[in-house]
């Protein structure tokens, strides 16, 4: 099964490499519903609505819209919000280096789980949230989790999966980008 | 007018601008709400503590684009012929007395009964049009020419069956009325549901609604709100009262004061003809912002502490 794998990867991170704006609102859909904030599948549209409203170049008034229409608690506007200011601040910061990590990360799925820790310092991205792993936990900061796990199941290509049998696997790939192994040192 | 509407606020800023003019401030997310509300044709369900400016919010909006307000308040036993349409009963029943001639005349002639029955049929008709309809808010909400903003205050004190009846109008904008037919919107109103968490809404309405969150505001922009309301009132007295009102926030208090309150307090305390805040003035003026005799207690016992705080709180933000 791993063999098709990395064939299949590289096309589909080509689609995603100049960084979509509905893919960037799905991952963010998908990281908020992590944290705990429910959206059925009419808010999804309902967000991709609004988003197209307001636009995305002002971060402001995406922020406001797209609470306004997932989050249905003050307790879920205060989590998706986080959501929202975890998701962009890893988003921006290593701009530069973005579209550069893809290539590296089909390669990085196929290798060994020790391999993977040496990856995650290479990637320098992937290497600061390993020593924020400890610290998100220690802060129950769930928000911050659930991006960190989303980014690092991006990376070891977790919609790749097609058996069961896969899952520990995956699961133990995702630890190790999100820093697992330093955690444990 | 849909688009004409759409038009008419381009931007977010446009709308605080708007509402600004009707004395309204806002904060960006409820000029956000707004602005996608009209896009997305949906409702926007306002909730927040009471006196935060919930019903205030829908009446400077249809100032403010010049449409009428149809209000709606909700109570518990409030059930479709109050919110939707009835029948004229009444008037219906008149008619029939004063046509009762026309009607003899017409049904003379036939031969049997089958006959009578088949032409009351044509007539009968005439008495369930519109001209015995007696529209409710929530259907002359549909059917305003050029729109309206509807808003349907309170509505966590309704039953929740009517909440599920209210879902039906407002996801598709259309009713049926089984003599009638099915009356659509002519223009799809602004609605504003209004909630003080009496009870929990249930999901389907949350779902289908915007949902905005007003909380107390910060000390800026409720400075700004007290001087549109009260134009004539001192810098330095206003941002002092301010601060208080902020402080008095912080406190575990069973019914924390709002704008409105903190907006009556600044008038007695001009009808006062006060200057500044002191000790014995916030004493005597207390029982306008706090409503309960327990909060009145345990407030007062730090009205000296939160004053002098308050003074110089307002002396530092002069003083930038």
């Amino acid at each position: 099964m791993s063999g098709s794998m990395p064939g299949s990867m590289p096309g589909r991170m080509g689609t995603v490499e100049p960084p979509q704006s509905s893919d960037m609102l799905l991952r963010l859909l998908r990281v908020a519903r992590g944290a705990g904030v429910r959206i059925s599948v009419a808010e999804s549209l309902d967000a991709f609505e609004s988003a197209n409203a307001v636009g995305f170049q002002d971060r402001q008034a995406l922020k406001d819209a797209l609470t306004l229409t997932i989050a249905k608690t003050v307790e879920e506007k205060q989590i998706f919000e986080k959501c929202f200011d975890t998701y962009f601040k890893r988003d921006s910061a290593p701009l530069g280096g973005k579209p550069g990590d893809p290539p590296h990360a089909p390669a990085a799925s196929e290798r060994q789980p020790g391999e993977a820790e040496g990856e995650a310092q290479g990637e320098g991205e992937g290497g600061g949230a390993a020593s924020n792993l400890g610290q998100m936990l220690l802060n129950n900061d769930m928000a911050g989790l659930a991006a960190a796990m989303e980014r690092a199941a991006e990376e070891a290509g977790a919609t790749n999966i097609t058996l069961f049998t896969q899952t520990n696997l995956f699961a133990r790939r995702i630890l190790d980008r999100m820093g697992l192994p330093e955690l444990e040192r | 007018m849909s688009t004409s509407l759409e038009q008419r606020i381009p931007t977010i800023e446009s709308i605080e601008a708007g509402l600004a003019g009707q004395g309204y401030i806002t904060s960006r997310q409820i000029a956000t709400a707004l602005f996608l509300a009209v896009r997305l044709g949906k409702p926007i369900l306002v909730e927040g503590p009471a006196g935060v400016g919930k019903t205030e919010l829908a009446k400077a909006t249809a100032g403010f684009l010049d449409l009428p307000l149809i209000r709606m308040q909700c109570y518990e036993g409030l059930d479709e012929s109050k919110a939707l349409y009835e029948w004229k009963y009444g008037k219906q029943l008149l008619y029939t007395q004063i046509l009762k001639d026309k009607l003899g005349e017409q049904l003379r002639d036939a031969a049997d009964l089958d006959e009578a029955l088949g032409r009351l049929d044509k007539v009968d008709d005439i008495f369930f049009s519109e001209r015995f309809l007696e529209p409710r808010p929530l259907l002359r909400a549909l059917k305003e020419p050029k729109g309206c903003v509807l808003l349907v205050d309170e509505v966590d004190k309704a039953d929740e069956e009517f909440e599920s009846f209210l879902l039906e109008i407002l996801s598709d904008y259309q009713v049926s009325i089984p003599e009638l037919g099915t009356q659509y919107a002519k223009v799809i109103p602004i609605v504003l549901l209004t909630s003080n968490n009496t009870r929990d809404l249930g999901d389907a309405m949350k779902r289908r609604c915007l949902h905005l969150h007003i909380g107390y505001p910060d000390a800026r922009r409720e400075e700004r709100i007290v001087a549109t309301r009260i134009p004539h009132v001192q810098a330095s007295l206003l941002r002092q009262l301010v601060h208080f009102v902020q402080q008095l926030r912080t406190q575990d208090l069973r019914k924390l004061p709002s704008v409105s309150e903190t907006i009556d307090w600044a008038r007695a305390l001009i009808l006062m003809n006060a200057t500044q805040l002191d000790n014995q003035l916030v004493q005597d003026t207390l029982n306008v912002l706090l409503k309960f005799e327990g909060d009145m207690t345990s407030a007062g016992k730090l009205v000296g502490e939160m004053t002098h705080q308050a003074l110089r709180e307002a002396q530092g933000m002069a003083a930038k």
